[in-house]
């Protein structure tokens, strides 16, 4: 049995045994596919990340379970992204409220295939590292396959009449590996713990939780075939790198996070506002050559240090008029970041019996990178009933400027973008069952941007080049979704099957498609 | 937006001229400055102190190189000069320099990649060495030697210590008691490992670049099982000392095969007395490796794996001030080949400044025996 079809007949024993856990629920609202989407707006707290605000969640606690598929094709694409990337997924998530006790779970298992790429070696290669690890090495069909599973959980409960307080968790781990030498096979670990307290008044609440992310990515790439040898390009921002030439390479990230967020939250009949603002404090250390026995090339070699800071401030309003719901949302995001590179040379080191070691010579500020992003929406719903919409609209500009230098050689880049996107979403109601159409239209326009590179290497042609070229590309989107949902007898539960395309054409006539489909039950 | 509190350094040098190059071509002497991590570089020119500066430097690891001609005694002299420069603060520091002739024989091709066959597996069978009377008189091979470095420099050198001399793995000898293997002026002679037309022979490969089948000379290692083809019409050369001995003489495909045409004084006995009484061994190793004195190469090659690699070049630059490397990688079927400077009465002459950098080619297609532009 091929491994697809293993995951297949997986998925469809999980859904059959979520369908009969969602039967046997006892729910007196009904929920629709779209009552999450309307969960933020019913409590802002959700837009935060303080676990602590669940406890605001009104009595619509929606849950759903489903399998989906996503497609994703087209030549309009970053240089260290694939032509094609498949989805196969499963997921399951839920609000819940067990006596003063407000819960989300989520649990997702995506397995992937990220078709016809070149260079990476990282399993996501923008993540907003400059330090990346790539090969040149060139073959048909060369494919990232991917398997992940995700867990989310948090819980609020009351510690007295004003003060909730809440843990929420993010567990993410999986395996990527590509097939075709060198062959880096990458083990991703994404954790997050964030607790947190809501202390409500009579008009304000006032939040605050802390925040603290792990992330490690260990490469192990080796070559099959005996006796070759490759070159492994290590890269230090805006087409400068070094390289080593080696049977195996092996390297280590590791990234720790520490952040605070504190929200404000002003809530009278109609209106529901709140207000906040998270600091993050960010470090990662990048290792090459990890076990000593098996590279070939070097022991440990300290690569590189990155250090962030991040500042987001987002506000949003809510206003109720009955059955319309009117919300406004800013989002503003500062980050900057700084690369240190590690000068180390290969030596018989007195300090290590005079074994080869790489021996530290200094360390030097390199690398700045600053974004600001900016998010204005508008949304405009109108209910079908407390919990679900029957009519949504949104709109929403969004505006990014980015800005890198590497300094000695000077490599700079800078952009400036807009976009500007609207989304409709409608609802058909046949007895019980729900019909919804949706539209999305997004436009970007590159407003500014420069190149500007002191050393124009083949890696600049190659790859910094022409992802310049992608980010500052205008180019439209438009898209198109359905969804259908029906019940089923003797329950609250309902059967679902939602699907969404768009097509995105850029001015210089690339294009990307995207296609999903889902289907599952809500409960 | 914080700016990265980067470092930036001054590096002057002061090139130390042999007091035989004339004062007015100590100025405008074009200097090269490498990053050898980052295998990138700037150039400036020397002033007529022979003084240089480069300014907005990096920290890192460098070379400092030069390579200059002049005419002295109505001949060429060549000056080569190389420096290794750690930068991590301002830097005054100065660039030795050796003065050196052409010389008369030299290696003019060196084909060390091997190529694929048509399934797709490696094949160096074809690998040869070519040299090549460089001079207008006729000159003698016998008992010159071809040697390979014990190191294929992919790490520090392990015999920094025993200095002016190398140290190598392999000394094949040409045969004869002194006029027994002539070479015309622009003769080229081929030194083949296995001297057959790889493009037709059974045993060969139909993609080889190389028919070798008239190969002048042979590398034939004598086994009781016969490993080795032995051609009967290429002469063999003398096996005086092969430290790893395989069934044939293999030179790496991936490069870092630094060889050396070297003359070792006296008859074929004497030879190999001089090398078993010149042999050193590495700590805890009963392996032995010849030690040739710098003075006894005629010329010499430097072949690294590649540019990042030359951090860890072993000729010293009396030999060869450079080095070069096929680029296009291993199984190219491409080998590195002497430029030439001039054509003199039909005679080819070709570059010889003791430095492999400016003398080389990097991806040439073999073309033994063949002398052209």
């Amino acid at each position: 049995m091929s491994g697809r079809y293993f995951y297949i007949l997986l998925l469809t024993l999980l859904v059959s045994t979520g369908f009969v856990r969602g039967q046997s629920q006892d729910s007196m609202s009904t929920v629709s596919l779209n009552s999450f989407y309307l969960m933020p707006v019913l409590n802002p707290w959700l837009i935060t990340d303080n676990p602590a605000g669940l406890s605001q969640n009104t009595s619509v606690h929606p849950g759903e379970m489903a399998i989906g598929f996503v497609n994703e094709d087209g030549d309009f694409k970053r240089m260290l992204r694939g032509q094609n990337i498949q989805h196969y997924r499963f997921e399951t998530k839920q609000y819940k409220k067990i006596n003063k006790t407000s819960l989300y779970g989520f649990f997702s298992y995506d397995k992937s295939f990220e078709k016809q790429l070149r260079y990476s070696e990282v399993n996501d290669p923008y993540r907003g590292t400059p330090y990346l690890l790539i090969d040149t090495m060139k073959m048909e069909g060369n494919t990232y396959d991917r398997e992940f599973l995700n867990l989310n959980g948090a819980f609020s409960t009351p510690l007295n009449k004003n003060i909730s307080w809440g843990i929420g968790t993010n567990f993410r781990v999986g395996l990527a590996s590509q097939n075709r030498d060198p062959r880096p096979k990458n083990k991703v670990l994404n954790l997050s713990v964030t607790p947190g307290l809501l202390f409500s008044g009579s008009r304000f609440r006032f939040g605050l939780n802390f925040i603290y992310k792990y992330y490690n990515e260990d490469i192990e790439s080796i070559i099959v075939r005996g006796n070759t040898q490759m070159t492994f390009f290590s890269l230090h921002g805006l087409g400068t790198f070094i390289y080593h030439v080696a049977a195996s390479y092996y390297r280590l990230y590791k990234q720790n996070n520490l952040g605070i967020n504190t929200q404000i939250n002003y809530h009278s009949g109609r209106i529901n506002s709140l207000l906040g603002a998270k600091l993050i404090l960010l470090k990662e250390t990048v290792v090459d050559g990890r076990g000593e026995g098996n590279a070939s090339w070097a022991h440990i070699k300290s690569c590189s240090e990155l250090r962030s800071i991040l500042l987001r401030i987002y506000h949003t309003t809510v206003i109720t008029n009955g059955i319309f719901l009117h919300q406004f949302l800013i989002d503003l995001n500062i980050r900057q970041l700084i690369g240190t590179e590690i000068i180390q040379r290969l030596e018989n080191d007195p300090d290590h019996n005079y074994m080869e070691n790489w021996v530290t010579y200094g360390k030097d500020e390199k690398y700045g990178s600053y974004l600001f992003t900016s998010n204005f929406n508008y949304r405009f719903i109108r209910l079908k009933d407390n919990s679900k919409p029957d009519f949504t609209l949104d709109g929403g500009i969004s505006y990014l400027f980015s800005e890198q230098d590497y300094y000695i050689p000077n490599q700079k880049e800078n952009y400036k973008n807009l976009v500007t996107s609207f989304r409709f979403n409608k609802s058909f109601f046949f007895n019980k069952s729900e019909f919804s159409v949706s539209a999305v239209l997004r436009y970007k326009r590159n407003l500014s941007g420069t190149l500007n590179l002191e050393d124009p290497n083949f890696i600049v042609s190659k790859i910094v080049a022409p992802d310049y070229e992608y980010i500052t590309q205008n180019y439209t989107l438009f898209g198109m979704g359905m969804s259908f949902e029906i019940p089923i007898k003797k329950s609250q539960t309902k059967y679902f099957i939602n699907t969404q395309a768009s097509f995105l054409r850029a001015y210089d006539k690339r294009t990307r498609t995207y296609l999903s489909v889902n289907t599952g039950i809500i409960f | 937006m914080k700016t990265p509190d980067f470092q930036s350094y001054s590096v002057n040098l002061t090139v130390s001229f042999d007091p035989d190059v004339p004062v007015q071509d100590r100025d405008s002497i074009k200097v090269s400055f490498t990053n050898l991590t980052k295998n990138y570089s700037k150039t400036a020119y020397t002033d007529a102190e022979g003084k240089v500066s480069f300014t907005n430097i990096e920290p890192g690891f460098y070379s400092a190189s030069l390579s200059a001609s002049f005419v002295a005694n109505g001949g060429n002299d060549y000056l080569n000069g190389l420096k290794k420069v750690d930068v991590f603060s301002e830097v005054n520091d100065t660039i030795p320099t050796t003065l050196s002739k052409s010389n008369a024989v030299i290696i003019k091709e060196f084909y060390y990649s091997g190529c694929l066959t048509p399934a797709g597996k490696y094949y160096s069978s074809d690998q040869y060495i070519e040299i090549y009377n460089n001079s207008s008189t006729i000159q003698y091979i016998d008992g010159m030697s071809l040697v390979e470095d014990q190191s294929y420099a992919i790490a520090p050198y392990y015999f920094s210590y025993i200095k002016d001399s190398i140290v190598v793995r392999m000394i094949w000898s040409f045969p004869g008691n002194g006029n027994d293997y002539p070479i015309l002026p622009g003769q080229n002679i081929v030194i083949a490992r296995d001297a057959i037309d790889h493009k037709s022979d059974p045993n060969g490969n139909p993609l080889s670049p190389v028919n070798l089948s008239k190969a002048e000379f042979e590398f034939y290692v004598y086994s009781i099982s016969g490993g080795d083809f032995d051609s009967p019409t290429a002469v063999n050369m003398i096996e005086d000392l092969f430290t790893f001995r395989g069934s044939d003489v293999v030179f790496h495909t991936r490069g870092g095969s630094a060889i050396a045409l070297v003359k070792i004084p006296g008859d074929s006995a004497q030879r190999k007395k001089y090398i078993d009484n010149h042999l050193v061994a590495k700590v805890g190793s009963n392996r032995y490796y010849g030690v040739i004195p710098d003075s006894y190469v005629i010329d010499a090659v430097e072949v690294t794996w590649d540019e990042a690699h030359a951090v860890y070049k072993r000729f010293p630059v009396e030999i060869d001030a450079g080095y070069t490397y096929v680029s296009a990688g291993s199984h190219s079927g491409k080998c590195i080949r002497r430029k030439v400077k001039e054509v003199v009465k039909g005679r080819f002459v070709y570059q010889d400044t003791n430095n492999s950098c400016n003398d080389f080619l990097k991806d040439a297609t073999p073309k033994p025996w063949i002398n052209e532009w």
